[in-house]
């Protein structure tokens, strides 16, 4: 089932080819950046407006 | 004779019972009939299969072969029984799918569209973070996620 899924989302989001994480971020107006951090493994901000925002990574 | 009639008057006792207890077999759905089997450990595919090759076989060894008409009521139940073939199946997981990622997708629309649509003045100015594997946020972590709030909201990443 999941295949299926898969496979329809794909169509449904017209999507060809390889996926790539930049693409996918960018299209949610999402940047990504790698932090020194103790506390979260991984952090989403989100941009005050609601729209967008960053993730950061350890 | 007497105890054959006594047979049949136990048996008819026996499943009134049963309908008592269960309810009448032809106010059952489909559904609630295959929750009936799983409850007692049988599986309704299966059975159904089983059932469907007993027929055949009937059918085939004392018509077909003997090159008689198989009986309109034996045919019909024989079609209806039929097991589905693996292309069927697979045409019946991708309409599953279909289906999952439209109401997925209709879910997401009228979610952001909410979302969007909704004017939160005192609410937007909340930093609001998720964080995976979050543990104690030290000081430090905690200057790093203002100052990266900050820049988040004065950069022009849009």
């Amino acid at each position: 089932m999941n295949k299926e899924v898969a496979i329809e989302l794909r169509r449904r989001l017209q999507i060809n080819g390889a996926l790539r994480l930049d693409d996918i971020a960018k299209s949610l107006r999402l940047s990504m950046k790698e932090v020194d951090s103790d506390g979260f493994d991984g952090a989403l901000v989100r941009r005050s407006s609601g729209v967008g925002g960053r993730i950061l990574v350890k | 004779m007497k105890k054959k009639n006594e047979e049949n008057r136990q048996a008819e006792s026996f499943e009134e019972s049963l309908e008592m207890l269960f309810g009448r077999e032809a106010d059952l759905t489909d559904a609630e009939l295959d929750e009936e089997l799983d409850a007692c450990g049988i599986d309704a595919a299966e059975l159904q299969a089983n059932v469907h090759k007993q027929l055949l076989d009937y059918a085939n060894h004392h018509y077909r072969t003997l090159d008689r008409d198989v009986p309109v009521n034996l045919e019909k139940t024989l079609r209806a029984l039929r097991p589905h073939s693996a292309a069927e199946k697979a045409k019946a997981v991708v309409r599953t799918a279909e289906n999952l990622v439209g109401n997925f997708l209709d879910t997401a629309k009228t979610k952001s569209a909410e979302l969007l649509g909704t004017t939160m003045p005192t609410q937007a100015k909340q930093h609001q973070f998720a964080f995976r594997n979050k543990k104690e946020l030290s000081t430090a972590d905690k200057d790093l996620l203002q100052s990266e709030q900050e820049d988040v909201d004065s950069s022009d990443e849009s």
